[in-house]
Formats: structure tokens, sequence, C-alpha cells
């Protein structure tokens, strides 16, 4: 095959070379092998997978304003984000899933899927090699979904960053699996569960919150994160909301300066012992949430940090620990 | 007329190289320029290449201004050889000559076989064609001189302009090159221009030197004219002595080193030189540097030794050309050597026109005047006996012989130490 | 007597051919390799099914789906990367006289890197309806086509360019460029992670194929092709820019179209793949040091050199999940090591 390939080149090469005006030889010759073959391989097989005779009976539209039109309900998925996996089985798609991340871990079973890299690094060969007709990602625009467009398959990319958009997502998600039931029951039972909660947190002052997200750089998280938005529906503070958005590094002077009620830490990291750690801390003796001992790693942080359901479950264990005066009777 | 340049002015910024000159190039001239450091010779030759371009002025080649010719077309007739040339790539000596056809090739074209031939001549007529393959970084000084002249010669110019094409060579290497550009200009009617340092090469080589000092062409003419005493104390400032190659009859330059002020502590020795034929000038010259009172005679003009103790010495007693020593020089020549302290007879051939000055050492050897012969004086006798006869009888009156010139300045140290300082 | 360069000619045509049928080798061999599960033999089948004078058997969709348009786009990238950026450091070796030179060396890469973070922090790559993945590269070249001008105006003295103080631009250029990118890095929220990965260099044509075919392939034609055609000038520049200019070469024009070619491809992969380093260094002084400086030999060999090289450190680096810029390095380094060691000097500066 390559031979014949390369005879055609060598014809033509030879006409580079013997013509009067010519190029150096070599590269003519390379040139030339270079076009054939892109020419062979590089076909731009760009066809619209969504033109259809009939109006499409599915129509979503992501985050980031991208529209997918489906005639039917997609059966193969895959999902390369944690939140999304657990909102699949939550809203019982789990049996369309057909791919998940390396660190998709709730519930137990997605760890039997099979796996297509993990959540900062998809691979693409290993979801197309899946054969999807969806795959959804949340929080992460990551080069590997417009290169799945490219190919022609249709990507949904969800960024949550409240409990409202989480629960718009989880609604959309339904439409799109046609279960659509299961998802507005779910997003009934958060949203009543987050009601209860805010009609019980106390009038007046609010605690205020600094979420340590890891200790060296000290990291934080700010507005427009979704760790933030559990806290603030939980009836605190965030201090860090003020100075900047999403995750960044914050100096101590800030924190010892807003002086927290409390503190939360969320590593990723789950061998530290972060509440030890913190209230050792030399220079922090006389922050409030120090001094009283206020120092919170208990709570899972996939629990703060992945916007889905577990997460709006969060809220209510927020609220015994920011008000436990007023949550603590009810808490375990 | 091939080249004229008409009242060329440069300035490298604010900085004037040079100043209004104009001179014509005749074609199938031969033409070296000279001048010292900073006179502006490279930069006329980068101004003639089309490398910088004048502040004023004009520079016309085959009556066409250069300013309104490109590169590739000056390049066509005028090729340049430059002082050593650097090639940041290896390439081999064929690679090298081959890109002197550059501007005879388009943008589209190929190297054909006529410009291989043209190559292979000009590597034929540098005889480097044996450096075909080799590299560029492994041939001497004067092998990769050759290859670039060779390049040269490949743009079939009519016009060849050297920049100090032999300045870091050997001087084996300087000749076969100079030769070379000699024969070019012969055999292939070239026009040459070059700049060298080499003021005797210069005068050696070239029908016609032009002379640039600090950026203007001082003098024009043939070697004779050009190359003289006067003239290159006043240009470059330096004391020298014009004379002509034995062999050649061109002018030839000798230097004059000026006797530092440190060494020229008189050290108030003084020595008596009897000499002839060039056997003492190495001498005389070490004598004055270290400081001694230096005298010589009896010496014929025309006599190498002459020449030099004339320059150097305090007084030389003189004879006529090819004469014998006469009667007043041969007793000034007794004064001399009676007053001095020590008295070097050289390994000069005596014969019987100078037989006399042998006889004046013996005299002053016998009145106690220390006494240096040379050790193996039969050779220099060229009168059946005579002067061995005399040389005997130094060494039976204490005369010490010597065979090298630093055991005399050992005998001379030795006496430095006896005698007080004056 | 016959011309040598004839025979020369001909030995570097045979050369040629030879390289280009192991380029072929390695671009079917590299399309076999991948996480995918597919066989040699199914790998190989998929390819020649393509051929229109085999017969189609019957081949899975996703295996073609993976093989042609998974696979080997992200071949053909690393083909067009390597070529570009081992013929583009040759021509500023050659350009500069200095070794040292590479394509980055003037500011394209940090100029390219400063467009590609501006677009993914003000939001661009998430335009158009999420994928609007075409403007960080579209930015990246703008970004590219300014520090090139920077540099170059800056190294202007009168109307020359001389060699010494466009090295020195292009240090200036650079610095500045990259102290730009800290400063948006630093400032940088969720999209930091895009940003470094971009940073780091990826092969994988996020942009599409279509951009690949319709902009990036005929521009890095349109490179090859003029630096093609000044092969020879490079040859005489080598001796100097007096000495070119004594030889009747318009140096000024050539200087300024060898640069811009250069540039321009340079510009157009860095924009497209990020910063993918040593193969513009090492590939040019690697082949020099075995087929020889002669430009019209080097360049091509340089070319598929290059293109081969990427797709090798592309397909080990796929497999090791490891940045390609790393194993360049990794595997480029010995390699160069041992031709320092058993080869004649690289350059004669």
């Amino acid at each position: 095959m390559t031979d014949a390939i390369l005879k055609v080149v060598g014809i033509l090469g030879d006409f580079f070379v013997r013509s009067p005006t010519r190029f150096a030889p070599g590269t003519a010759r390379c040139l030339t092998a270079f076009l054939v073959l892109a020419a062979c391989f590089g076909c731009d097989r760009s066809g619209d997978d969504r033109t259809s005779v009939e109006a499409p009976r599915i129509v979503v539209t992501d985050d980031t304003g991208y529209r997918i039109e489906l005639r039917e309900a997609p059966a193969r998925v895959v999902s390369i984000a944690p939140n999304v996996t657990e909102i699949m089985f939550a809203i019982g798609a789990d049996k369309k899933l057909v791919g998940v991340t390396d660190i998709c871990d709730f519930p137990p079973e997605a760890t039997q899927k099979p796996k297509i890299g993990n959540f900062v690094n998809p691979d693409l060969e290993k979801i197309v090699a899946r054969e999807p007709d969806l795959v959804i990602g949340s929080g992460t625009f990551h080069p590997v979904l417009g290169r799945l467009r490219d190919l022609g398959v249709s990507v949904l990319s969800f960024n949550p960053t409240t409990i409202d958009e989480l629960l718009v997502m989880i609604e959309k998600m339904g439409v799109v699996m046609e279960c659509e039931a299961p998802a507005r029951e779910l997003t009934t039972s958060l949203t009543t569960e987050i009601e209860s909660v805010r009609s019980d947190l106390p009038t007046g002052d609010r605690v205020k919150v600094f979420v340590e997200i890891w200790h060296d750089p000290l990291m934080t998280a700010g507005a427009g994160s979704f760790v933030n938005d559990l806290v603030e529906t939980a009836g605190g503070d965030n201090i860090a909301a003020s100075i900047r958005n999403h995750y960044f590094e914050i100096s101590q002077e800030h924190v010892l300066d807003a002086n927290p009620d409390i503190i939360l830490a969320a590593y990723m990291e789950k061998d530290v012992s972060a509440r030890e750690m913190i209230l050792n801390r030399e220079t922090w003796r006389t922050v409030s949430a120090v001094a009283s001992g206020r120092v919170y790693d208990d709570i899972d942080p996939d629990l703060l940090l992945r916007p889905s359901v577990r997460a709006v479950h969060t809220v209510k264990e927020l609220a015994e620990r920011f008000y436990p005066e007023r949550f603590g009777e009810q808490s375990k | 007329m091939l080249l004229n340049v008409k009242d060329v002015d440069f300035s490298y910024d604010s900085r004037p190289v040079l100043r209004a000159v104009s001179f014509d190039l005749e074609a199938g001239a031969m033409v070296g320029l000279i001048g010292p450091n900073g006179s502006g010779k490279s930069t006329l030759i980068k101004l003639l290449s089309k490398v910088l371009r004048p502040t004023r002025g004009k520079i016309r080649f085959r009556r066409r201004d250069i300013a309104d010719t490109t590169s590739a077309e000056l390049a066509r007739h005028v090729a340049v050889v430059s002082q050593e040339p650097t090639v940041a790539f290896s390439f081999s000596g064929l690679e090298t000559v081959m890109a002197g056809r550059y501007p005879h090739i388009g943008r589209f074209g190929f190297e054909t076989q006529r410009d291989f031939e043209i190559a292979h001549r000009a590597m034929a007529f540098t005889d480097t064609i044996h450096l075909s393959d080799r590299r560029i970084e492994e041939m001497s000084g004067g092998e990769k001189q050759r290859v670039f002249l060779a390049r040269a010669l490949a743009q079939e110019p009519e016009l060849l302009l050297l920049d100090e094409p032999t300045t870091h060579l050997d001087i084996n290497h300087q000749i076969e090159i100079m030769d070379l550009i000699r024969k070019l200009h012969k055999e292939q009617n070239l026009t040459v221009l070059s700049v060298t340092h080499d003021l005797n090469l210069a005068a050696e080589y070239f029908h016609t030197l032009l002379l640039l000092r600090e950026g203007s062409l001082v003098m024009e003419g043939a070697p004779s004219q050009v190359v003289r005493d006067e003239v290159i104390k006043q240009v470059y400032g330096a004391d020298a002595v014009v004379s002509k190659n034995p062999r050649t009859g061109a002018p030839h330059l000798a230097l004059v080193p000026r006797v530092a002020p440190a060494t020229a502590q008189r050290k108030g020795v003084k020595v008596h030189v009897i000499c002839g034929g060039g056997t003492a000038s190495d001498l005389i010259r070490r004598l004055v540097i270290e400081g001694y009172t230096v005298t010589a005679g009896v010496l014929n003009e025309g006599d190498s030794d002459h020449r030099v103790a004339m320059s150097l010495a305090d007084e030389v007693v003189t004879a006529a050309p090819f004469s014998p020593v006469g009667d007043e020089a041969h007793a000034r020549n007794l004064e001399l050597a009676r007053a001095a302290d020590v008295v070097v007879v050289s390994a000069v051939p005596v014969g019987q026109g100078n037989l006399r000055n042998i006889e004046a050492a013996l005299l002053a050897s016998s009145s106690g005047v220390r006494t240096v012969v040379p050790s193996s004086f039969e050779d220099q006798d060229f009168t059946s006996g005579k002067a061995t006869a005399l040389f005997n009888k130094l060494v039976e009156t204490g005369a010490q012989t010597v065979s090298m010139i630093p055991e005399i300045f050992g005998i001379l140290d030795q006496i430095n130490i006896d005698k007080p300082q004056q | 007597m016959k011309n040598p360069s004839s025979k020369r000619a001909k030995k570097t045509a045979l050369s040629l051919l030879v390289l280009l049928l192991l380029w072929a080798l390695v671009v079917v061999l590299s399309s076999t390799i991948g996480p995918a599960d597919i066989s040699f033999g199914q790998c190989i089948s998929v390819l020649c099914s393509r051929m229109p004078w085999v017969s189609a058997e019957n081949v899975p969709e996703v295996h073609e789906t993976i093989i042609f348009r998974v696979r080997l786009p992200r071949i053909l990238m690393a083909s067009l990367v390597g070529a570009s950026l081992a013929v583009a450091g040759a021509v500023f070796q050659g350009l500069l006289r200095n070794p040292l030179a590479e394509p980055y060396i003037l500011g394209v890469s940090s100029g390219a890197a400063v467009g590609a973070t501006v677009a993914m922090v003000v939001g661009l790559a998430t335009v158009a309806g999420g994928f609007g993945f075409v403007f960080v590269p579209a930015l990246a070249f703008l970004g590219a086509l300014v520090a090139m001008v920077a540099a170059y105006q800056l190294a202007k003295i009168g109307r020359t360019v001389p060699v010494h103080t466009l090295i020195l631009a292009g240090v200036v250029v650079n610095a500045f460029f990259s102290a730009v990118v800290m400063f948006i890095v630093s400032r940088a929220g969720p999209q930091l992670h895009g940003i470094m990965f971009w940073l780091m260099g990826n092969l994988e044509p996020v942009a599409g194929t279509a951009m690949l075919a319709r902009f990036v392939v005929p521009l890095v034609v349109v490179g090859f092709i003029l630096i093609a055609l000044y092969c020879r000038d490079l040859n005489v520049l080598a001796f100097g820019e007096e000495s070119a200019v004594q030889l009747g070469m318009n140096a000024g024009a050539v200087k300024r179209v060898l640069f811009v070619s250069a540039s321009l491809i340079t510009g157009v992969v860095v924009a497209m793949s990020g910063m993918i380093g040593f193969v513009g260094l090492v590939v040019p002084h690697s082949v020099r040091m075995i087929v020889g400086a002669d430009h019209r030999s080097l360049i091509p060999t340089a070319a598929i050199a290059g293109a081969s090289f990427l797709i090798v450190a592309d397909t080990v680096a796929r497999v090791a999940s490891v940045p390609v810029g790393a194993v360049t390095a990794l595997i480029g380094c010995p390699f160069f090591a041992y031709l320092l060691r058993t080869r004649k000097r690289v350059m004669n500066v």
C-alpha cells in the first residue's frame, strides 16, 4: 500500500525535479508526499448528525449555550465528571452509562463501569472506543470536548456553581435521558430539604466561615464556587467571597483580619489531619474559630466540592455546625 | 577605465572614515592599497563591493554608478577575498568554491556542469583541487586563503579586490598567495586592487600603490616613489631604512627600532666592532639595544654592515666602495680600537683589502685592550695564511675566542661588573 | 570531469526517499498504538480498507473512527509540528549563525502563549456554544505575529537588521511576553488548568481537523516552499553577511524572507499545539552532523526527521501519560549526547 503511494510520489517528484524551474528536489518530494497522504487520511467528514426530517423530540441547551437536538434518548452515555455519574445513578439512567472517570466512586456500582481516563485528562480514544451517543461533562472545558464534537458526538457541558444551577442541571439531564419523572422527583425533594434548612436559620448575625481547601499554599474558595453556595445556603458568610472568585491562594492576613467563627477544612488529600494542624497554628491562636475549637475536618471534601446530590444533603450538616443551638438537637 | 572613484566620503554614524577619496583604476592594473591602521583601507573595499554605501561621492564600475546596480549584478564582475573569512558551517572546499557561482545562478536554477567546470578551473589555478572534499575547518591558513581565492575566481570577475589576504599567514604562504595573485593578474588579465599591511610585499608585487592616511588618499604612484624613508616617516611616524631587495630590486623596508630609554642607560662600555659583509649586523644591533657605545670600522660603503652601523653606531670609519683600507681610515680605526673597552672581530671574510683591520685589532690587543675573535678563523682567511697568522698572534696576546654571540655578551657582562657605571 | 553535485543530488534524493519510507512506517506503526483495544492486525486491515484498490472488509465503524479520526489526525499534527519546528530551527541556526538558535529564540512562542492565555482567560475558549476552541489558536497565532514584528522592529538599526541585535531583541521579547503570561496565570481561576495544559504542549488537534486542513496545512506549505527556494542563500549566508553581499546576495531581502517564513511556520504550530521544546534545537543539529551543512539536503531531511521524531515522542507520551515536551527531551537528549561525542563539531562559530 505504502509502496503504491510512494510510486505516485516518485512520479510526481520526478516531474518536479526534471522541469527547468524547480525547487530543491528533496523538498518537492516531501511536500508531495505530505499532501498526498494528508489528502488520503485527513478528509474531513463533518457530517451533520442533527439534520432530521421530523422535529427533534429532545432539545437541551447546556451551560455554555450549546444546544443539542436528538430524535431519541441516547442509548450509550459517557460521563467525564464524577458528579455527572452520581446524578445519572440518582435519576435512574445508570443502565445507559457506558463510561466513567477513574475517580467516579459514588455510588459504589459506578466503579464497575468501564473507565475512560481521569477528570483532569479524559482520554479521547477511550471515550470514542465506548461508542457513545452522548458525552456529559461538568466543570471542565477540556479540549477533548471540542474534538468529540468534531467527530460528531453530542456533548453537554455543565458548570453548576450554585445549588439552583445544580437543580437545573439535574432536570436537563432528566430531559435528555428521558427520565424526567425521577429527575423531577429528585429536584423537588432536594428543594424541600433546602427550604426546611433555610426556614430554620436564625435571623440576625450570620457566622463567618473560612473554607480551607489546602494548607500549603493556603487556598480557599471564593464567590462562584459551589462550596461557597453551600456555605451561604447553610447560613454562613464565606469570608473569601468578597475577595476573589473561584479557588485561589489567600494570605493569612486576610483570615486573621476577617476572624472567622468557623473553619471548614476540605482537603482533597484525605490523609492529613487538618483539624490538628490548624488548631496548632501559633499565629492563628487569636482567630475565633481556633480559640473556640470550631474547626471541622470531618466532612468528606467530595461532599463539599463536588456539585451533586450528596452535596445538597451536606447543607444540613453545615447548618448543624454553624448553628448548633438551632440544629444541634436534630443532629445524630 | 574599469573603476572610477570620485570624491567619496564615508562616515560611520558621525565618525568620518574616508574623505574625498578619488582615484581611477585602469583595466589590467595591479594596485596595492596601503596605509596605517584606521586609515580606511578595509572600508574602501567594502564601499567598492557594495557592502557599504558612500555618504557622498560616486563609485563607477565600467561607467555605471554601482549604487544603481544590484549586488548580484556587481558580483558578476567584482569578487572580494577577505582577510580571514569565517564559515559558520562545516563546508568542504568544493562547496565553498561553488558558492562563488551564486551571482550567476538564478533563484530557481541549479548548478550545471558548466558551473562546476568553472569552479574546477578556479581550483586548478589555485592548486586546491586536492582540497575539494576537505572540511574548511581542517585546512591551514594558506589552504583556506587559496580556497577563498578560488571562490572569488569562480565568480569570473574582471576586478579582484583583496582585503589583507596575507595578514594571518606564514611567510611561505604569504609569498604563495601573492605569487598566485600576480599570476592571475598576468594570465587571466584580472585587474587587482589589494589592501596590504606588509609594505615589503606591497613594494614587491604592485605596479602602483595608493597610500591612505586618516581617510585621505595622500599619495599615488609606483612603489619606488611611495616606499621612501621620508614618506614612511611622515605617514607612519616610524623610522625606517629603505634599501633595495638584493634579488628583485624592489624597495625594501628595514625597521629601525627606537632604542628604549630604559636600556639606553649607557653602560659606559665602549665596544669597537671590526666587521664587514653582514657578519656583525645582528651583533651591532643587539649591542646598541643593550646600551653599549658602539663604534665600527673600517667598512666599505655599500657593505651591509656599513649600512647598519651607520644607522646605529656612534661612529663608523668608512672607506670607499670596493677600495682597500686607506691610511687615514686605518689610523682612525686604530684610535677607536685603542680607546674602546672591548674590540670584537666578527667572522668577516678577510682579504687583501681589509687585512689592515686585523692588524689594527692586533695592535689594540697588544696594548692591553680586551679583544674577542671568532674561534674558527681559518674559514675567513682569503689572504693565503696572512690573516690566520695575525689571528694566532691575537690569541697569543690574550684575545678570547668565541663561537657564538651570547658568549660575547658574557664577556661584556664581566667588564660591566669590573667597570664602575658612568 | 563529472559534476559531483549531480551525484550528490541523486544521493540526497535517494536518502530522502528512504526517510520518507521510514516516516510512513512510523505513521503506520504509531496508528496501531493507543489505549483503545484494537489489535495490530485489526489496525492494518482498517488502514487497508481505505485504499480504493483493496476490497473493503467488514471493519467495525468504531475502529475506523478511532484510527482515522482520532489517531491519524494527531499523527498528522505531530508530523506537521515536528517538521515545522525542525525546519524553522535549521533556518534560524543558519540565519543567526548561532548554534543555540531554535524556533522560540525570537519570542514567537511566548507571543503565542500570550494570545492563547488571553483567549482562555477572557473566556473565548468557551464561546460559540462552548466549543470556540478555534479562538485559542487564532489568538495565539496573532500573538505570535505581534512578537515577530516586535522583535524585528526592535532589532532594526537604520535599514538593516544585524544578526546580533536580532538575537538580543528576541531575548527581550521572549522575556517580556513570558512575564505577561506569568502574570495572567497568577490571576487565572478555573482556566488555570486549561492554560497549563496548553503551555505544556499537546498534539491533539483541538481546534478541529477542518482547521487543520484549511488553515494550518496551507500556511505551513507556503512557509516550506519559501524556505526551499532560499536554501542556497542559507548556504551562502554561512560565510557571513559581508561575504554574502560580496557574492551578490540581497542580504536584507533574503533575511527578511527567511525570518518571516520560519516565524510563520513556528507561529502556526505553536498556536495549534503549545510549546513543545527540544525538537527545533536538536533535530537540525543531529541531521547536520549526519548529512552535512548544505541546506538543500539539510532542510528536507530535518523536516522528515522532525516529523518522525515527534510522532514517536507523542506515541510514547500518549502511552505513558506524560507531556510530549518532556518525552522529546528525555529521548532526544541521550541521542544528541551520543552524536556530540562521536561526530565532528556541531558548528564552527
